[in-house]
């Protein structure tokens, strides 16, 4: 009997994988429910195309601001123009780790654990902010009404500059601690004029009310319950704020909020992974859209792990970079994203390299990107199933006119265990360039009573699957 | 020369258990193990299923015993043994795999055949002729 095959779908690994074994790794669903072919489709995620090499690395954090994109890699701070040339400005102190960035426009402030430093936009020029009550250890920046607020220096308050659009004059003064509850105040985001704060255990909401002597204050009794377990993770996309949560509780969910409530987006699959990360507290997140996917992307650097939620769809995924010398996954290379030139850019983790995500480029770089999915298990009453074909629906033709893609392979493995033990791969050729009419069938597939399907592909061509065809029958008992 | 376990994996893909390249389970070697000895137990009694000498129709131990049989033997065992591991592995009916396994016994059962020779008295072979009406040589 040959029938549809759910194929396509999201991450999802349960803390049994005979319940569920999903696994979808550098591609992402879109849904079309006008399309009665293809309801649910598995595309590729973007290939880094490099733009701009920085002498020094990690890049560290980047924003947009008149004409140019700036950018901190190792511990230089590069004024980048449209056409990707980077001019080195300035050094701060520290050369890792995560620095805070804000901008008002004429200004950008660096903030890194250590102290603060300004760049003066129209000038192209870094300073060290002197002002003896700038409090030095602060990790976190946001920009609101003209004030710079930071945060994060293990207390609970957080500070706001002297004077209007001006970074460098600080008064010891203008703080104001998230006293709501005794933690302490690690994450600072402003969105939609609201001041998010963020503590290990809760989090408040702050509003400008104007007052003359600081303006920030505590709106009405918005207080949320579950704070933020690593501050890197705040990130604001699709009309709200998104974190990964911590709180008297315990810790390891995401959260978006809706309104003031916080809604749980994570499920039980990646809050089990999460669970099994030696640490949380060094994860970190950036937002994008591309082509209506608004994506919120986790990175875990000590787990080596990058999860992607999709509020489009409201699926994860994951992303991953494959090393091509030892074939090894580990977390994906961006580390921070500005969208600029009508691209979206993104700096290396460990390099200085700058690249773009294009949807059109089929690797990491130059490295083969893996895709993978595996489905869930297929059973039937528990039931033996004999399977005599497989045939995954995808667009075929897609090989290069030469070199490495042009006969694309299309790699197969099943379990009939429900994912623990898996059968040799197989591959099957998904056509030529122009060979549209190729198809990724497999042959002979044995037998079993909880089946799991997983297709690979590392050629660097386009990756679009939209289900499968499979052809078996039921046994008897 | 095929060993039990050439056959076994030959039957377990005839009947889709395994796949093209994938090897079978331990349990499900055991088990195929078990129904190729109840037949080749029930061939050992039948004389048309026992091979000419030298060869020697004999139960399995191990899959990896080779099979002391001639080539003809092999499509009869695999395709016999198929239609045994049916019911084995709860596969629905596949009339292919039981018309080539009564096939492929038919050619073993016609290649142990013998006809025995034919015994004449002596005298026909010295020129004379044997008489239908008296029964004599003359």
């Amino acid at each position: 009997m040959r029938t549809k095959l759910p194929f396509v779908g999201p991450s999802y690994q349960a803390r049994s994988l005979n319940a569920d074994a999903q696994r979808t790794l550098n591609c992402y669903v879109e849904l079309d429910n006008a399309s009665p072919r293809a309801p649910v489709a598995l595309y590729g995620t973007p290939g880094t195309v490099p733009r701009a090499t920085f002498p020094t690395g990690p890049v560290r954090a980047g924003v947009k601001e008149g004409a140019y994109t700036w950018w901190v890699a190792g511990s230089t701070v590069y004024r980048m123009d449209g056409s990707y040339q980077p001019l080195a400005i300035g050094q701060i102190a520290t050369g890792a780790g995560e620095v805070g960035i804000a901008s008002n426009g004429a200004q950008i402030l660096l903030v890194d654990g250590v102290g603060g430093w300004l760049i003066d936009v129209a000038a192209s020029a870094l300073t060290k902010i002197t002002d003896p009550e700038f409090p030095n250890g602060v990790t976190r920046a946001a920009y609101q009404d003209s004030f710079f607020l930071v945060a994060g220096d293990g207390t609970g308050k957080f500070y706001i500059n002297e004077k209007p659009n001006d970074g460098s004059q600080w008064n010891g003064l203008d703080f104001a601690s998230a006293e709501g509850s005794p933690d302490r105040t690690i994450g600072i985001i402003s969105d939609h004029r609201e001041v998010w704060l963020f503590g290990e255990l809760t989090a408040e909401v702050w509003s400008n009310t104007g007052n003359a002597d600081f303006p920030f204050q505590r709106s009405g009794n918005v207080f949320l319950e579950h704070g933020c377990g690593a501050a890197g993770t705040v990130a604001k996309a699709d009309n709200t704020v998104f974190w990964l949560g911590a709180d008297d509780k315990g810790a390891g969910i995401i959260w978006r909020a809706d309104g003031y409530t916080p809604l749980r987006i994570s499920t039980h699959a990646i809050e089990r992974a999460i669970a099994g990360y030696a640490r949380i507290d060094d994860a970190f997140a950036f937002t994008y859209q591309q082509e209506g996917h608004i994506f919120y992307v986790l990175t875990f650097p000590a787990a080596g792990a990058t999860w992607c939620y999709d509020a489009a769809t409201q699926l994860w995924h994951e992303r991953a970079w494959r090393n091509p010398d030892n074939g090894q996954l580990g977390r994906w290379r961006p580390n921070c994203h500005v969208f600029a030139n009508g691209e979206h850019l993104v700096g290396d983790f460990e390099t200085g390299g700058v690249y773009a995500l294009d949807l059109d480029a089929y690797t990491d770089a130059g490295a083969p990107i893996l895709r993978q999915r595996r489905t869930g298990s297929s059973e039937a009453l528990q039931q033996r199933m004999f399977f005599s074909s497989l045939q995954v629906d995808m667009e075929t033709g897609v090989g290069l006119d030469d070199g490495h893609g042009a006969a694309p392979l299309l790699m197969l493995r099943y379990s009939s265990d429900g994912g623990h033990t898996w059968s040799p791969e197989r591959v099957a050729s998904i056509g030529g360039a122009g060979q549209y009419g190729a198809r990724a069938k497999f042959n002979r597939l044995g037998s079993g009573r909880n089946r799991v399907w997983e297709i690979s592909m590392t050629d660097p061509v386009k990756f679009a699957v939209f289900g499968a065809v499979v052809d078996g029958e039921v046994g008897t008992a | 020369m095929t060993t039990a376990g050439d056959i076994i994996n030959q039957a377990l893909k005839d009947v889709g258990v395994i796949g093209s390249g994938e090897a079978a389970s331990g349990e499900d070697v055991v088990d195929a193990l078990d129904a190729l000895n109840q037949m080749i137990g029930q061939w050992l009694v039948l004389p048309t299923f026992l091979p000419k000498p030298p060869f020697l129709l004999t139960l399995v131990t191990n899959p990896g015993d080779e099979l002391n049989l001639p080539p003809v033997y092999d499509s009869a065992l695999r395709y016999s043994l198929g239609e045994r591991l049916l019911t084995v592995f709860s596969r629905p009916n596949r009339p292919d795999i039981l018309a080539y396994a009564a096939q492929a016994r038919k050619v073993v059962k016609r290649s142990n055949l013998t006809i025995p020779d034919s015994v004449m008295p002596d005298p026909v072979l010295y020129g004379r002729r044997y008489s239908v009406y008296c029964d004599e040589v003359k």
